[in-house]
């Protein structure tokens, strides 16, 4: 069997109890590609992950690496190696001893084990370490130990549930730099957990935004970006996140805050009400447009977020120009009508 | 995966079937014998009565005076116990809870009376700290003028000893548990409680007993299984004197088993003992569990 | 330097109501340095000179407490190494894997912890006399096993729940054997907590004594009943008695302060979360 690392996923359905918390997953994630689960907490993503490594039970579906079906195999039977959000390090083994263990269970030769630990530290830069036990390493240190305990056995498939939420926020983007060249380097398919949108924009080849136990939508980083299908994929994206406002069609006219968006006719008219989603770098202040009153503004050196009130909702303005607002004071948005999202306010779907 | 649950299963049961069977042989039978027992006459002393005895047994407990008699003694003795335990021990614990340099000093202070035999610690209580003329119990209040005393031959001093004796050899578990628990309180409750304006007496009732609770209910539930069961202390001091003034249940069941060798009246007395200690066990565990 | 004070103050009160506590064990040190007619002074001698004949009587001679010593010995290292070679697995398995039934078994361990010495005394007491297995080695060990197995699996599964179950994950994903995950991952990090059961039932061996005076004779004699070779009705032979029981307790005091820390730990499971070591 050629081990390319093909994943498919097929009608997952879970239960906790009465609970549904996988409804119908469906995914395929191609060999060698970074694919990342992407939700909020309790999304199901996390279970997902623990599912495809065999360590929660599905009531319902079929997993198939390169095409076998390895629903009913046990963890350690599927040739997967993963990274804990705990990082889960034997605290009585010494950082060589915790990634020599998976040889060693694997009844490795001895002299082999050396060479194939010492390989995989240098890879993660740990070689100076491997004397030492976990208590004695920092958060960064400890990841790499685990990053390398996984990768020692040169697996097919790689997870990673969250592996840099616990660190601090510097550390986490540089380690996220060294993540993907990592995974580039081993040709591993890798499954990547995570909560924050910016790390699974960056690192991944495509998505799988999970909401709710369902999958919303799969696509690659640009597309969930241009092209949300839903609206709550298209909130969860950005940073800031996507504004989404309430807004009326009459006579083929959008109009927002009784004030009709310049250049936009639509011909939908099945829809009286209609959200509408633009992203805070495509509002801007002007002499006219929709009214508007500045409730707070933070700086962040190289751009501006003006948090303003339409319509008694917060509407973020990304901006990079540095005039001189107030707060508290009325002023007008302009919406740069060619990026703008329409969605269904029943169901959330994109028109 | 069901390969793979079933071999947790099978590795599982590997595991803990050992432990079971032994745990079956050794408490399990023995108190199958001991129920079967209480429900036959088993007199060394009158073999001719010998055989199945049914509810005599139990009838004759019931019209027993020393069996009401002992089971009040024994009631007394533990809520006596198990009060004076916890409130010595509170007030030990808050008060070395402030020198934190110190502790362990008290720790391992703390820890000589409990690991000491129980037949010990009575033997020394009633040689060296409550004869009369000669104990340094009786020396000491003899000193201050409160003149000597039958500690451990006048019916309810004898009483109050065998309660002190257990007192002092278990005070220390409490004082050690509700230490470790107090030290393990969070100071920045207490700080917010400060800015709140609550006073020091305010701070104790609202936050730290609460939060104590399941140390108070630990020590509770423990401490009271042992002075159920307890035996050797009271048996080196006072043999359940005198006469049977120090006699809780637990030594009157000794002494109709094995000194009137009336072994089926002794195993109904144990029958009921076992019974009272499940049910203090299960209602103090249910408790427990209500938090 | 009104902290400072008040420190003092309260280290003095405490290190007082201290000592006075332990008073007891104290003056029993004293007065088996004593001879037997120093003893009888009263008020009592703080002040006298020290004699080491009452240890070597309890030691040498025909009040000899060195074979008691021995059966103590014994069977508690025995029940000891018995218990935890029944518990550990039994407590992993509870603790950690499924088992059909895991609550049910589990509450019947916890009852086993209830039974009430006295009811196991008296069957025990004609169950052993029917094999005629009173006053031997192995009914001693058997019946010490009631009160030790029960409170050793619950001590183990206790410390064994501590392990997160990602590291259990981890080794599976390993390709670890649950066996070696066992022996290799688990057993390693409750080091701590096998010594806890280790010392609670050797000591809870040692010092038993309702059991040992009925269920032994004259070859078995656990040292809790060789205190009574010093009290008679005539006399008693209080120096003696205190220098006896002063060796009988020797084991367990060392233990008691060596393995301090452990007692402690032991002691605050499950009413202090974190084992109350800040």
């Amino acid at each position: 069997m050629s081990r390319k690392g093909k994943i498919e996923l097929k009608n997952i359905n879970k239960y906790y109890g009465k609970v549904k918390v996988l409804d119908d997953v469906n995914l395929e994630i191609k060999p060698n590609e970074f694919f990342a689960f992407l939700g909020p907490s309790g999304s199901g993503k996390t279970t997902t992950l623990r599912i495809l490594a065999g360590l929660e039970e599905l009531d319902k579906g079929k997993i198939l690496f390169d095409d076998l079906d390895i629903t009913n195999t046990s963890p350690g039977s599927r040739d997967i190696a993963m990274v804990f959000q705990s990082y889960a390090l034997y605290p009585h083994m010494t950082v060589f001893e915790n990634i020599a263990f998976p040889l060693k269970m694997d009844k490795v030769a001895k002299n082999k084990i050396s060479d194939l630990v010492k390989q995989s530290a240098s890879k993660v830069k740990i070689e100076h370490l491997l004397d030492r036990k976990p208590g004695q390493l920092s958060g960064g240190q400890q990841q790499r130990v685990a990053l390398a305990r996984a990768v020692v056995r040169q697996p097919k498939i790689f997870l990673l549930d969250e592996p840099l939420s616990n660190l601090d926020a510097k550390l986490r983007l540089e380690t996220r730099v060294e993540l993907k060249n990592l995974q580039k380097s081993l040709n591993v398919t890798t499954v990547y957990v995570t909560h924050d949108q910016e790390e699974a924009m960056t690192l991944s080849n495509r998505i799988a935004v999970f909401l709710d136990g369902k999958i919303m939508q799969v696509g690659t980083p640009n597309e969930i970006f241009n092209n949300p299908k839903t609206l709550q994929v298209a909130s969860f994206i950005g940073n800031p996140p996507m504004n989404l406002l309430e807004a009326e069609i009459m006579n083929n006219q959008l109009i927002i805050s009784g004030v009709k968006i310049k250049n936009y006719e639509i011909k939908k008219d099945n829809f009286k009400k209609i959200i509408v989603g633009i992203r805070p770098g495509e509002l801007n202040i002007s002499n006219d447009g929709i009214p508007a009153k500045i409730y707070l503004i933070e700086q962040l050196g190289d751009s501006t977020i003006m948090n303003l009130i339409i319509n008694d909702k917060i509407v973020k303005l990304k901006s990079t120009e540095n005039k001189n607002f107030k707060e508290n004071s009325q002023v007008f948005v302009n919406i740069n009508s060619d990026k703008i999202y329409l969605f269904d306010p029943e169901t959330g779907l994109r028109i | 995966m069901n390969a793979s649950s079933q071999q947790e299963k099978s590795f599982a049961i590997l595991l803990v079937s050992p432990s079971i069977l032994v745990l079956l042989i050794t408490t399990t039978f023995p108190i199958l014998y001991l129920i079967w027992s209480s429900f036959q006459n088993i007199n060394l002393s009158m073999p001719s009565n010998d055989g199945f005895a049914g509810l005599e047994n139990y009838i004759e407990m019931f019209n027993d005076k020393q069996y009401w008699k002992s089971f009040k003694l024994t009631i007394v003795y533990t809520v006596s116990t198990v009060s004076l335990q916890l409130l010595i021990g509170l007030g030990l614990a808050l008060l070395v809870l402030k020198i934190p340099k110190a502790q362990w000093l008290f720790r391992l202070m703390a820890i000589l009376p409990i690991v000491l035999a129980p037949v010990v610690v009575g033997l020394f209580w009633r040689t060296l700290m409550l004869t009369p003329d000669f104990g340094i119990v009786d020396f000491f209040t003899q000193s201050i003028g409160l003149g000597s005393y039958a500690w451990l031959s006048e019916p309810k001093l004898a009483v109050f000893s065998v309660i002190l004796i257990h007192t002092w050899q278990w005070t220390p578990f409490a004082f050690l548990v509700l230490l470790a628990s107090l030290a393990s309180l969070p100071s920045d409750l207490y700080e917010a409680a400060k800015i709140d304006r609550a006073s020091a007496l305010k701070r104790f009732f609202y936050i730290t007993l609460p939060l104590i609770r399941p140390a108070i209910i630990i020590i509770v539930i423990m401490r009271s299984m042992i002075a159920l069961s307890a035996y050797a202390a009271i048996y080196a001091a006072t043999r359940g004197g005198p006469g049977t003034a120090t006699e809780i249940l637990n030594l009157y069941a000794y002494r109709t088993s094995f000194l009137e060798v009336n072994f089926g009246y002794g195993s109904t007395l144990a029958v009921f003992i076992l019974i009272v200690t499940i049910s203090v066990a299960a209602v103090l565990y249910s408790i427990r569990r209500k938090k | 330097m009104n902290k400072k004070i008040r420190d003092y103050i309260l280290t003095t009160l405490a290190t007082f109501i201290m000592l006075i506590w332990i008073l007891p064990l104290i003056w029993s040190v004293f007065v088996s340095l004593k001879s037997e007619i120093e003893v009888l002074a009263y008020p009592p001698n703080i002040f006298f000179e020290p004699t080491l004949n009452n240890f070597k009587d309890a030691i040498s001679g025909s009040l000899s407490i060195v074979s008691e010593l021995g059966d103590s010995f014994l069977i508690a290292t025995i029940t000891t190494i018995f218990t935890l070679l029944l518990s550990i697995p039994a407590a992993y398995a509870l603790a950690r894997l499924n088992l059909f039934g895991k609550k049910k078994l589990g509450f019947y361990v916890l009852a086993t912890q209830m039974i009430p010495p006295m009811g196991l005394v008296i069957p025990y007491y004609l169950i052993l006399g029917k094999f005629g297995w009173l006053d031997t080695y192995h009914g001693m060990i058997i019946v010490y096993m009631t009160f030790s197995l029960p409170f050793a699996i619950w001590l183990m599964v206790s410390f064994m729940e501590d392990i997160p179950r990602e590291m259990e994950e981890a080794a599976f994903l390993d390709k670890a054997s649950r066996m070696k995950t066992l022996l290799f991952i688990i057993l390693p990090q409750v080091k701590g907590g096998i010594a806890v059961t280790t010392i609670f039932t050797f000591m809870n061996a040692w010092n038993e004594f309702l059991f040992a005076v009925q269920l032994s004779g004259n070859k078995v004699r656990p040292v809790t009943i060789a205190m009574y070779n010093f009290v008679s009705v005539e006399q008693t032979l209080w120096a003696k008695l205190c220098a006896a029981a002063l060796i009988a307790m020797i084991p367990v005091i060392i233990i008691g302060i060596i393995g301090n820390n452990h007692i402690i730990k032991g002691l605050t499971l499950g009413a202090v979360k974190g084992g109350g070591r800040k």
